[in-house]
């Protein structure tokens, strides 16, 4: 088990690296849209890892890399609207990772 | 603007058009910021061929983009959709309205919505007139934030304006009076 985790986490880095590497791009850089941003093959791999990448996509976005917000709604089919509070109609990236950090927090109790 | 405060305050609109004039004249180049790096020149006037005279007020970073400076925030990235409604009423929540009118107004000031191929559905970028003169600043993505005559902007990467949104401002364009 440790041992398929550390494949995984392996896998995760190589992936992320290789994104991070494809956001560095000024033709993605001088965007604001987030989907310039994961539109590309790593960030789609990363999302086909599933349910098992979610920790260390978590991670991420505690770090602060609030484009893998995306990944963790399509990984878990969650809606953003679903945990986003009514009063706040549009949430920055940065608040939506603090409300998907919340999220997995209570789903993991 | 402090001088724009003393020419509201003792100068009659047509001594306060002609000193307004008088201002535009000396800025003819951007009235704020640096002047971009050779490095700066070459990747950004790449993506927006009509950008002439242009000015970096703000460093490269990711913690804010484009949508977030047009309504004052420096520390959010703020995306609130694809079309035109969306920008609508994320504006809209802001205390902008909608305006045809996207030349400079008497004690107004602008925000441009961009577009790819004017294409409502496919916004791309917001640019906010931060001062007289038909000065706007845009924040580049996770790139710079730079101040720039709006047109210059059109033409490039980001599409042309295809909306603007207004929002009352006492000290704006006092020239216009």
């Amino acid at each position: 088990m440790e041992n398929q985790n550390e494949k995984i986490k392996e896998r995760f880095d190589a992936l992320f690296s290789e994104w991070e590497k494809v956001i560095d791009d000024p033709k993605i850089r001088i965007s604001s849209r987030p989907r310039d941003y994961i539109n590309n093959e790593p960030y789609k791999a990363i999302v086909n890892l599933g349910e098992v990448a979610l920790p260390l996509i978590i991670e991420k976005l505690k770090q602060g890399v609030f484009f893998m917000n995306q990944a963790v709604l399509d990984i878990t089919g969650v809606k953003i609207d679903h945990i986003i509070g009514k009063e706040k109609r549009f949430p920055s990236e940065q608040e939506k990772s603090r409300l998907l950090i919340d999220w997995w927090k209570t789903r993991n109790k | 603007m402090p001088h724009m405060k003393i020419a509201k305050l003792y100068l009659p609109c047509f001594l306060r058009k002609l000193f307004h004039r008088f201002l535009c004249w000396l800025w003819r180049k951007p009235p704020r910021g640096e002047a971009p790096t050779p490095s700066q020149e070459t990747e950004i006037e790449f993506y927006f061929p009509n950008l002439e005279t242009w000015s970096v007020t703000g460093p490269g970073t990711g913690d804010y983009n484009c949508i977030a400076w047009s309504v004052g925030i420096t520390n959010q990235w703020i995306w609130p959709g694809y079309t035109v409604a969306d920008f609508d009423a994320f504006y809209a929540s802001h205390g902008w309205t909608v305006t045809n009118n996207c030349n400079r107004e008497y004690k107004k000031r602008k925000v441009a919505l961009y577009a790819n191929n004017s294409n409502p559905n496919d916004c791309t970028h917001g640019s906010r007139e931060t001062h007289d003169c038909i000065w706007d600043e845009s924040k580049l993505g996770s790139l710079e934030r730079i101040m720039h005559r709006r047109s210059e902007l059109e033409g490039g990467y980001y599409g042309d304006v295809i909306r603007c949104y207004v929002k009352d401002d006492n000290n704006a364009n006092l020239d216009l009076c």
